[in-house]
């Protein structure tokens, strides 16, 4: 009986993966070019100018990864257990050479969301652009999540920091 | 007298039992409530229908923005990409795991208009977005886009109201819930409140009463010790007195296990009889009789009918002497024992035997008196009747007795008598039965003698008081004596008396004939 049922469920699952994936393939876009910007990194300099920096995937990839796998909070719509590959946050920003206050991250879709440093100390957030080895599409809220280790904290569990974890990042300003 | 209404009290105990009860049947229903509640609570998962409608139509309108940019546009193509992102930003937006993150059914979902609506912006911005890939002429498609979007987002703005309405109610409905929820936990903990109040009010009523009892307990416990040790005292007192009087008695007392043996108590007399300074461990009654064999029959006695008394029987094998015994059969601390008097009677038993000597006994001669010649003669006489033996009676007399008494005084006479009394001892047989009648006249019984023998042991008589004169002050003084004999064989059925009579007569013959003879 029970050997049945899971072969059964076994089966269903399989034509679920089969419908997704074909479906994918159908509304699938064009992943990011390696060469084209992904992420805008903005600043103020020592005399107060206005400095950016444009990176692209490859010049992520040339970053320091770090990979983390964990379960994201349910609210945040990204079900299951995963493998988040990207550049740490305090990484980033050492790229500006510039000490933060907060980061203000800001999303394709208009939303934002301000990260104080003390978030960077105590919970090294996670700036990551693959999952499960595979770069993010927009649809799937990519190109880029932020990952805070919901995991491994207790403390996470709570709205301020699901609004942080901001997805569709395109901009981050060092404030 | 501490509880004057005992039903009412086990009527308040059972309720209060009950009420416990029910108080934690509504504990655990509150418990259950609240972790209903927590559980509910463990993760964020605000509902955001209403930012998400307003997102999408914001974005709308940030669109039509980039399209309208793309047509007057310096370079085409960094607009055309941009616009392909906003296409795609959109598109994310109505995509059904971003509408419901959590669960399969959100406002949204259950508004029949807005599903309408978000259906019409997916199906544009799909066909939009293959257009702009393939088209020829991609700004005429911005532009369209630019014509279009206004529309979109005005039906936008009817769904964000109906998302706010519905959003608003769910909330409130939400809110409602809670406040039941919470009205109930009110009562429940206000049940709870009453509940302990009313238990606390209980205990410590109990505890008064306990206090009262265990005060009360407390002085009837030390009015029962101090009773507990005068009566003690009175015992220890009395056993004390008791031992005293016991010790101090003249009488031997002891008190021993029946079974066993053991002394449980023994005086000072009997262990000085016993010729013992301390108590022995092990004592029985039947060994302190000399008579073994009178002594079980003295413990089967006591045994069978619970108490002898008086005997008299000889005590202390090593040391006898004639001892009045009572023993009864006691029970002692649910075993047997054996209480023993005893009283020495040697003194008693001394002073009969003297009286019985003197009740027997002539003073002057020692030998039978009267009534003795006739107590010991009867039996004599019956034995010789049992074993046909012959027997035979002399009766003598002094001759001239007075004659003596006045010539030479009456201590000489006296002195006359006790001669023959021991001429009598010395000639006759041990067991010859000689008796002093009265004065001058002595009876003797010869059992088993025949005439012949009788005759010549009365000869030898005659002979030996003739020839031995009483020694007296004045000089010796000749005696002589007359015997009357009288001899039956063992046929006859004659008594003593009609023995004593015939010879009697013979006396009187011989005295007749001339004094210091034999007549028969």
């Amino acid at each position: 009986m029970q050997t049945r049922s899971i072969i059964g469920c076994i089966g269903v699952i399989t034509i679920l993966t089969l419908l997704t994936s074909m479906l994918a393939s159908a509304t699938e876009t064009p992943l990011p070019v390696r060469s084209k910007t992904l992420l805008t990194l903005h600043w103020t300099d020592a005399q107060g100018a206005a400095s950016k920096t444009r990176l692209t995937l490859q010049d992520l990839d040339n970053l320091p990864q770090t990979t983390r796998t964990l379960e994201l909070p349910e609210s945040l719509g990204m079900k299951g257990r995963h493998s988040w590959q990207g550049v740490s946050m305090s990484e980033l920003i050492k790229l500006s050479g510039r000490s933060a206050e907060s980061v203000r991250v800001v999303a394709l879709n208009g939303y934002y969301a301000s990260v104080p440093f003390d978030d960077l100390n105590n919970y090294d957030p996670l700036v990551a652009y693959r999952r499960d080895g595979k770069t993010l599409s927009i649809r799937e809220k990519g190109p880029i999540i932020l990952i805070y280790p919901f995991n491994k904290f207790k403390v996470l569990n709570q709205q301020t920091y699901i609004n942080r974890s901001v997805w569709q990042i395109n901009e981050i300003h060092i404030e | 007298m501490l509880f004057k209404n005992p039903t009412p009290s086990g009527w308040l105990t059972e309720g209060l039992l009950v009420a416990v009860i029910l108080m934690a049947a509504a504990t655990l229903f509150a418990l259950r409530i609240t972790q209903l509640e927590m559980n509910n609570s463990a993760a964020p998962n605000q509902h955001h229908d209403l930012w998400h409608a307003t997102n999408i139509t914001l974005e709308l309108h940030n669109l039509a923005r980039v399209a309208r940019q793309a047509s007057t546009a310096n370079d085409p193509q960094d607009a055309i990409d941009e616009l392909a992102v906003r296409f795609e930003v959109l598109r994310s937006m109505l995509s059904p795991s971003e509408l419901s993150p959590q669960t399969p059914q959100t406002l949204i979902q259950l508004l029949p208009n807005a599903q309408q609506t978000f259906n019409t912006i997916t199906e544009r911005l799909d066909t939009w977005s293959y257009r702009l890939e393939n088209s020829a002429n991609p700004l005429q498609v911005a532009a369209e886009v630019a014509a279009q979007t206004d529309n979109l987002a005005e039906s936008m703005r009817h769904v964000v109201l109906a998302v706010h309405i519905a959003s608003t109610n769910a909330q409130d409905q939400n809110r409602i819930t809670h406040h039941q929820r919470f009205a109930m936990l009110n009562w429940i903990l206000l049940a709870l409140l009453v509940g302990i109040s009313v238990l606390v009010v209980k205990l410590i009523k109990d505890r008064q009463v306990m206090k009262r009892l265990s005060a009360h307990l407390e002085s009837l416990n030390k009015r029962l010790e101090f009773r507990v040790s005068r009566r003690t005292r009175q015992l220890a007192e009395s056993k004390a007195l008791l031992m005293f009087i016991l010790d101090a008695s003249p009488s031997e007392a002891a008190l021993v296990n029946a079974e066993s043996g053991d002394v449980l108590f023994i005086n000072k007399t009997l262990l000085d009889k016993l010729g013992l300074n301390t108590a022995p461990d092990r004592l029985f009654l039947k060994d302190l009789l000399v008579d073994t064999h009178k002594g079980e029959v003295f413990v089967d006695e006591l045994e069978q009918y619970g108490r002898v008394d008086n005997w008299e029987a000889q005590v202390m094998p090593h040391k006898p002497y004639w001892s009045s015994l009572s023993a009864k059969l006691v029970e002692i601390e649910g075993k047997l024992a054996h209480l023993l008097w005893g009283f020495d009677v040697s003194e008693h038993r001394k002073l009969l035997d003297l009286l019985e000597t003197q009740a027997n006994t002539d003073s002057l001669t020692q030998l039978y008196n009267r009534r003795a010649f006739y107590k010991f003669g009867e039996q004599v006489l019956d034995g010789c009747k049992r074993y046909d033996h012959p027997c035979s009676v002399l009766m003598i007399d002094i001759d001239h007795f007075k004659k003596i008494n006045d010539t030479y005084g009456h201590a000489v006479g006296d002195e006359a008598i006790c001669s023959l009394s021991r001429t009598l001892r010395e000639t006759l047989r041990e067991a010859d039965i000689i008796g002093r009648m009265g004065g001058e006249e002595f009876a003797v019984l010869l059992p088993h003698t025949d005439r012949e023998q009788m005759l010549e042991s009365a000869e030898r008589l005659r002979q030996a008081v003739a020839e031995r004169p009483v020694q007296s002050a004045a000089g010796e003084v000749p005696m002589s004596i007359s015997i009357g004999a009288a001899v039956f064989g063992a046929h006859h059925s004659t008594t003593l008396e009609q023995m004593l009579v015939a010879a009697d007569d013979a006396l009187y013959r011989a005295k007749t004939a001339g004094r210091n003879r034999v007549e028969i």
